[in-house]
């Protein structure tokens, strides 16, 4: 089993963080003593400085260490920490930290956000998952809605122990974007269902819906041609009718049914 | 803007919330129970929970009767937000 060690870097200014004296390195003689207790993401440890990792043993076989830097880091420091660290967060917004800690020791981590950054210059939202991976979304999935408008990019935050992204008055729930970012996340979730359509027709519907397209939205097809075959009426739809779906769907004809 | 039902104060303080957000996947309409990391799915067409897990008996009575006595708002909500696929379904010419 894989085991994570957290490492969180700040000024010993976060004190408001009410992280003990014992959790603290300041230096690299603390560092191997600390390191060796911090073997649980439930306890992590703060670091002073980047520097006192340097005499820190190699992680073993079965282990891997993350590290969360609660302010941006210059790049030479970035590219010294990578050296050390397995995956590395810095100047993200983050979740409270308490509910962060709370979040890297649940048994459903990979379903939530711990963190994200906004990178208005991409167009792309790129989040941190509880087990430290990351997903890239494009702003453009995030499409202006009826009752709120646009996300406010500026106002940033992760809420809901990571269930909930929030833009401004605009949210967003996180098991939506992994339902359709990440196959793994969505094949668990079909799995969970207590009761739902398998159908091919079924699938079609739900992904069609989940690309907010109406039926007449599949030219030639008609409105009428795409109700019989999500009603599974059209038993065995024609490769080319696949193929049209698919295309106006953004999935390859074989893909629509894992929605 | 996000819709989030009322609870009672009792609930509240457990960190219970029952939302409907901006962004959510559309099918079926739903709205979501919440508490710290996990969370229940409740369907407005079937007036049930959509998930095995967590099981659904972990939402407390409180919770779970708020929702039901609240269904026409909860729909409403859905409604007004995801004009798209309302609660009642679409019509086969859209």
């Amino acid at each position: 089993m894989m085991t994570d060690q957290l490492f969180i870097l700040g000024p010993i200014a976060a004190k408001p963080y009410n992280f003990p004296d014992g959790q603290w390195i300041r230096t690299p003689d603390e560092a191997p003593e600390a390191i060796a207790e911090a073997n649980r993401p439930g306890q992590p440890r703060m670091l002073a400085e980047p520097t006192a990792v340097t005499t820190a043993p190699a992680p073993e076989k079965n282990m891997s260490r993350h590290l969360l830097a609660l302010e941006p880091l210059a790049y030479h420091r970035l590219v010294f920490l990578q050296h050390i660290f397995k995956s590395i967060i810095a100047g993200a917004e983050m979740l409270e930290l308490s509910d962060l800690l709370h979040v890297v020791n649940s048994f459903n981590r990979q379903s939530l956000f711990i963190a994200g950054v906004v990178d208005p210059d991409d167009q792309v939202l790129i989040l941190y998952r509880g087990d430290f991976t990351s997903l890239l979304v494009p702003f453009a999935w995030f499409e202006p809605r009826p009752t709120v408008g646009s996300p406010g990019w500026t106002r940033f935050e992760v809420t809901d122990f990571g269930q909930t992204l929030r833009m401004g008055d605009y949210e967003a729930a996180a098991d939506a974007i992994l339902y359709d970012f990440d196959p793994v996340f969505r094949r668990d979730a079909k799995m969970r269902l207590v009761q739902q359509d398998d159908s091919f027709g079924g699938a079609l519907r739900r992904l069609r819906l989940q690309r907010r397209l109406r039926r007449s939205d599949f030219p030639p097809l008609s409105a009428k041609e795409v109700a019989r075959i999500e009603r599974g009426e059209v038993r065995k739809p024609h490769q080319s009718t696949l193929q049209t779906l698919a295309n106006r769907l953004g999935v390859s004809p074989d893909a629509i049914e894992e929605y | 803007m996000p819709y989030e039902l009322p609870l009672p104060s009792w609930a509240q303080s457990q960190g219970w919330k029952v939302k409907i957000r901006d962004k959510e996947r559309l099918e079926p309409p739903h709205a979501t129970v919440l508490r710290r990391t996990e969370s229940w799915r409740w369907d407005l067409r079937r007036r049930s929970f959509m998930d095995e897990r967590p099981h659904p008996r972990e939402v407390p009575a409180v919770v779970l009767e708020c929702m039901v006595d609240q269904h026409a708002t909860l729909c409403s909500q859905w409604d007004r937000m995801y004009p798209e696929n309302p609660v009642a379904g679409e019509s086969d010419d859209d």
